[in-house]
């Protein structure tokens, strides 16, 4: 069965980006998220295989949703999404729990390569 | 990838974010210390440039970049938010919408190298001081490893542990490598310890390193899983893993090790360990509005379209159903469809507020401009009205807010010496009544000059010369004729002397109604009058040569019987006095080119405003006031002189729907 994901991104145009990109490699987007509230709720309803999280989102920023989300699951393989110069972010996202991290703009190869090393 | 079909979505999701720029702008300069503005400004400017990168807009992304980087020292109060910075802010909203729209349309680029350096300058100011020193200092090529690492080794292998060596070389594209090599130590720290790196992890924070480095570890796991690890890491070019001699300690990899070049990068220094605390979560306002689905407007009509005949054949169904049995189950199917129309019909409708959004921003700019201070009001900009008005509403009430600030605001001293406040107040609301909406524009300043409009109104011969003093609602009448304008000077912001009757003629295209209220030297208030939807009309049904014609009901004045003796010929037009007033009269029928009526008895006749004045339509017969759906009717039988549409009757009939404005003269 394919892998299910659940994207978070508070703008729908970079959710839409990512959908194309996994969907056309075998995954299964299960849900889209736009805040961190929203991602950790929906984390617990859907129970991803994996999320993708950006991190600046009103709300909840990224790194609250992934300890929230860590809280909730210890072994959710969480991917943060970030733009250059986010670096203190992306490393308090790791040492979060986060898995791995992509920098937008995403490449597609990126996205894949990362999705399938975190989920294997 | 390929991302051009989200070309739409980026579009409308990049202009909204446009919009909240302008509107944060706005709000900040007039409270420049409030932080959430200016993190919302932020996470706009981030999310346009993430947007646009990911549709390789470069240039719009390197742009979104420049006004991130002087939005995000504002955040952090490295830099003071001046009224040059804000001037800055606010032009480079309008590049960033120029550029867009050109990035769009794909039309050429407008170079916006100009506004980059300005955006620059103000970034370069408050960094120069905190560049740090560039560093010239080698990083240590030695892959020995100390005396004290030595004995560690020593002790950890006489307690089980194996000392490995692992290189990992990174790929050459990695971004952030510094995190990268942070993930690396993450996972590697989960099995093993580290005793030491290369080069040191300063430098690797830092970046100063080529593509790979080596760790020296202590771990019980084997090699491979080592290896395996390592290689289940993001954007890992390969690694090589050995086992390290526990004689002397020495690498035996050594002769691999590259000489790694020193960047020279004046990378500000951020600790791979040490990381800032992070700023607390920003408390978000929750302008923008929650749970929103965006819909192409075609898909909306076609539903409306679709719910307006099920609505008709309901009808239809019901009719028959008449004395029947079934009429109990029908209640049901009418009650369930009539809700269904009303939503339907809701989706048609969007708040004011998106005309109105545009104007504080246009305000302040005109204001500035013509050096007046002005304040602009607005109320009710929630209230919704019907998509199709909202689109045309907007260069209308762009007109009237110009001719507020132009000719109604007077200047600041001429304020104070009439002892009215200094700063100006333009006020624009929209409010519900009954079916309508009325959108008002006031402004506290000169009012109407009703000598003045006297005057040229004379000059321009659109009164006879010594006409008396006008009323406020003649002067208005006046205003609104085309080609009259009072305008002393024609200035960059009106008064070209087109405009007010193009306001008029748009409003009166939307069905709708626009009045002057003014007391002289002391306010001028114009209110708009538009029905909530332009779908569904009230009409009156009549029939002409037999056909049922709809004719809005706006227009109706009055239904009157007229008798065959009451009818005068003037200059061989049907007349009669109505009132002590003449009232022209018509044959619908013959108006639409159907055959003329031929009745003995008294005559039923409609009387109808058209552009102010009343005439009289005589038809065969009077069925009654109806809610009727408008369809358009598109293709060959389009701009019929006389017809606006037609609607499907609740008995399966169609009706054309009058358009009173183009069937006489």
């Amino acid at each position: 069965m394919a892998k299910t994901v659940l994207i978070t991104d508070d703008t729908a145009f970079m959710r839409m980006t990512l959908r194309n990109v996994i969907e056309k490699n075998g995954y299964d987007v299960v849900g889209e998220a736009g805040d961190g509230e929203e991602a950790v709720s929906l984390y617990q309803e859907l129970k991803p295989d994996m999320v993708t999280m950006d991190i600046t989102m009103p709300k909840m920023d990224g790194i609250t949703a992934i300890k929230e989300i860590m809280k909730i699951d210890p072994q959710a393989k969480i991917i943060v999404c970030s733009a250059m110069g986010q670096k203190p972010m992306v490393i308090e996202a790791l040492s979060a729990g986060a898995k791995d991290f992509l920098v937008k703009p995403f490449d597609a190869e990126r996205v894949v390569e990362s999705l399938r090393k975190i989920g294997s | 990838m390929d991302i051009s079909s989200f070309k739409d979505v980026f579009a409308a999701e990049a202009r909204d974010y446009l919009q909240s720029l302008n509107e944060d702008l706005l709000s900040f300069e007039k409270n420049p210390g409030d932080k959430e503005t200016v993190d919302d400004m932020f996470r706009a400017a981030h999310s346009l440039k993430g947007m646009a990168g990911t549709m390789g807009f470069d240039e719009l992304a390197e742009f979104t970049h420049e006004m991130e980087s002087v939005l995000d020292l504002l955040r952090n109060q490295e830099l003071e938010p001046t009224i040059d910075v804000i001037n800055i802010l606010f032009r480079s909203v309008d590049t960033l919408e120029i550029l867009l729209e050109q990035t769009i349309s794909e039309e050429p680029i407008t170079p916006v190298r100009e506004q980059i350096v300005a955006l620059e300058a103000l970034v370069r100011k408050t960094s120069v001081s905190e560049r740090p020193d560039q560093q010239q200092d080698t990083a240590p090529l030695s892959v020995e490893l100390d005396e004290f690492n030595r004995e560690t080794i020593k002790q950890a292998v006489a307690q089980g542990y194996v000392a490995l060596a692992v290189k990992v070389v990174l790929r050459a594209n990695t971004i952030l490598k510094s995190v990268r090599v942070y993930t690396v130590f993450q996972a590697v720290e989960k099995v093993a310890t580290v005793i030491q790196s290369n080069p040191s992890v300063q430098e690797l924070e830092e970046e100063k390193f080529d593509n790979s480095f080596i760790l020296t570890i202590l771990t019980k796991e084997p090699p491979e899983s080592i290896q395996n690890i390592v290689e289940n890491i993001s954007e890992i070019d390969r690694v090589e893993v050995a086992v390290l001699s526990n004689e002397n300690g020495k690498q035996r990899m050594a002769d691999e090790v590259e000489t790694a070049p020193l960047e020279t990068a004046a990378t500000k220094k951020q600790g791979l360990t040490q990381t800032g605390p992070l700023a607390p979560a920003p408390v978000v306002r929750q302008h923008r509005p929650e749970a929103l689905v965006r819909v192409e407007t075609e898909r909306l009509d076609k539903l409306i379209n679709l719910v307006g005949e099920l609505v008709t054949s309901r009808t239809q169904v019901v009719e028959m159903a008449k004395g029947d049995d079934s009429i109990g189950a029908l209640d049901q199917l009418d009650r369930v469809t009539t809700e269904l129309q009303y939503a339907a019909m809701s989706l048609r409708m969007v708040a004011i507020k998106q005309v109105f959004d545009r104007f504080p921003r246009m305000v302040r700019d005109l204001a500035q401009a013509s050096g007046k201070d002005i304040d602009l009001k607005i109320f009710g900009e929630m209230t919704e009205l019907d998509r199709s008005i909202v689109n045309q509403i907007g260069d209308p009430l762009v007109h009237l807010i110009r001719n507020s600030i132009d000719h109604g605001l007077e200047p600041k001293d001429e304020r104070v010496a009439k002892s009215k406040p200094a700063t100006g107040t333009i006020t624009l609301g929209a409010r519900h009544e009954g079916s309508h909406i009325l959108i008002e524009i006031s402004d506290d300043g000169q009012g109407l000059n009703l000598e003045k409009i006297r005057e040229k109104a004379i000059e321009r011969g659109l009164l006879n010369p010594g006409h008396g003093e006008l009323s406020v609602e003649e002067a208005g009448d006046l205003l609104f004729s085309p080609g009259f304008s009072t305008a002393q000077a024609v200035t960059d912001l009106s008064g070209r002397g087109v405009g007010l009757d193009a306001v008029k003629s748009t409003v009166e295209s939307l069905s709708g109604t626009i009045e002057i209220e003014s007391e002289p030297g002391q306010f001028l208030r114009t209110i708009i009058k538009l029905p909530l939807t332009l779908a569904i009309i009230k009409a009156l049904l009549v029939v002409a040569d037999g056909e049922t014609l709809a004719i809005p009901i706006q227009a109706v004045r009055e239904n009157i019987q007229v008798e065959h003796s009451q009818i005068k010929t003037v200059q061989q037009h049907s007349v009669i006095m109505l009132r002590n007033e003449v009232l022209p009269l018509y044959d619908l029928a013959e108006c639409l080119g159907f055959e003329p009526l031929k009745v003995d008895g008294p005559l039923p006749v409609i009387v109808v405003e058209i552009r102010g004045q009343k005439v009289g339509f005589v038809v065969e017969d009077l069925i009654g006031q109806q809610e009727i759906v408008i369809k358009s009717i598109r293709g060959i039988l389009n701009d019929i002189r006389g017809i606006a549409g037609a609607t499907v009757l609740g008995n399966g009939t169609i009706a054309l729907i009058i358009d009173n404005s183009t069937l006489i003269g």
